[in-house]
This record gives structure tokens, sequence and C-alpha cells, in this order.
């Protein structure tokens, strides 16, 4: 690899790491398309997934007070659950028919979000936290991660 | 997740660090199943080595500037990457029907 492609790398690495420690989410979002233009699928993928595990270690551990243990456990449960689901239907579905269902879901509520924010001037609240909640959306974690390769944002 | 727990109203920094200590644990797992499966090629290795600086770099720059936050400014955020990781999905998927072979 070119210098260049090097210094691509690792700016988007630094850009991605940036835009997870701020939000709690997205070094896959932005690193994963970008790495694609600088090395094969496969080797982009891993890396996103290798160093994403080890900027989550290194930035939670200094945010340890803030972590919800129950809720942890609960969505971490949930998405255990899921993933064999996920994995049996990853045989049967057609991927880019779900990835286009799950795209166009997360867009619509990312619309409706933002569509309550701006014109109401306060955030969408519809329902409070539950513990069967938490595992549903734990659940629905783990069939999106076996289904279309990523786990946080889909549900 | 993140859509639950924005839409339940849970805390911002909450989502930030649960769904950070989520991400550890289940990319944890998803690391150590790609190498106990398909593998991870030693360049692979050597590359996330040689980012992994940058990659902690952004972390320590970007944790105190979560931080400072606030749940308006999170919300914003949250939703803005929604938007994009959303419309990336439907481009791609997209693009793969249209690109298909019958």
């Amino acid at each position: 690899m070119t210098l260049f492609g090097w210094a691509g790398l690792a700016g988007t690495t630094f850009a991605a790491a940036l835009l997870q420690a701020v939000s709690g989410f997205g070094f896959a979002v932005l690193a994963v398309p970008l790495y694609l233009l600088l090395v094969d699928p496969a080797q982009a993928v891993q890396l996103a997934i290798i160093l994403s595990t080890a900027l989550s270690f290194a930035v939670v551990s200094g945010l340890r007070r803030t972590v919800a243990p129950a809720l942890l456990l609960r969505i971490s449960a949930g998405s255990l659950a899921g993933l064999p689901i996920g994995l049996f239907s990853f045989r049967y579905a057609d991927r880019l028919l779900v990835r286009l269902g799950a795209g166009a879901t997360i867009l619509a509520f990312a619309v409706m979000m933002a569509g309550f924010r701006f014109r109401g001037g306060r955030p969408w609240a519809p329902f409070a936290r539950t513990q069967t909640g938490d595992l549903a959306a734990g659940a629905v974690a783990g069939v999106a991660t076996a289904l279309v390769g990523m786990a946080g944002r889909r549900c | 997740v993140l859509i639950y727990l924005l839409l339940a109203g849970t805390a911002a920094q909450t989502v930030r660090a649960t769904l950070l200590a989520f991400f550890a644990l289940s990319y944890g797992v998803t690391v150590a199943s790609h190498a106990a499966t398909i593998g991870i090629p030693g360049p692979t290795w050597m590359a996330a080595g040689i980012l992994a600086p940058f990659a902690l770099l952004g972390g320590f720059t970007g944790r105190p500037i979560g931080d400072r936050l606030g749940s308006d400014g999170f919300a914003i955020l949250a939703i803005a990457l929604l938007a994009g990781a959303g419309l990336y999905t439907v481009a791609a998927a997209g693009v793969g029907l249209v690109n298909r072979q019958p």
C-alpha cells in the first residue's frame, strides 16, 4: 500500500474513532465505506471490527459510572438470543431486500425523530423503557447482526 | 438499540456509555468468532496494530467532547448518523439489486 493509502486509512480511523467516542456508535458507519476505497472488503470489515473493539474497550473504561449494567445485560442477553434466529433466517432471506428494508426503516425513524424534534421543539419519546423492551431491542439487534452485519443502530 | 433507547427517552450519557459497552462486548465476540472460523490474516492484524494508535487518539480526543455534549446535541448527532446510515444502506442495497444478475 502507498503512503497515501496509509494516510487515508489513518485519517479515516481517527475521524471514525472520534465520532464513536462522542456519540457511542458510528465507527463502522463511517469507517467501512471509506476503508472499502483502500482495501478489499474482507479486510475492511475485519479492520473495522478489530479497531472498534479496541476503541470501545478503551473509551468505555473511562465511562464505567454511566453504563447502565442491567440495561447492558438485558440487551446483550437479547442479542445472544436473537443471533441464532438471524443466522437461521440468513440461509433463506434475500439479503439485499433485507438490507433495503432495514435501511428504509432506519431512515424512516430518523426522519420521524427529526420531524418531531424540529417541529415540536422536544424529543419524540412515545414510550418508557421496560425490561421486556430492553430484551426485545437486544433480540432485534442480534437478528440484524446475523442478517445484515451491524448491531447497535438497527433496532 | 439506539432507536429504542432514543424513543424511550433514555439519558444521553447512559445511551452513549451503554452502547460503547455493548459494542465492546458484541464486537469482541465477533472478532473472536472471525478468528476461530474464517480466520483473520496476519497482514490484517498488522494493519490493525498500525492503525490502533489513531483509533485510540480519536477515542481519547472525542471522549471529553462527548462528555460536554448536551442531550439535544447528542440527539441531533444520533439522528444525523442514523439518517446517514439509513441512506447509505438503502443506496448500497439498491445498487446491488439493480446490478444483480437475473
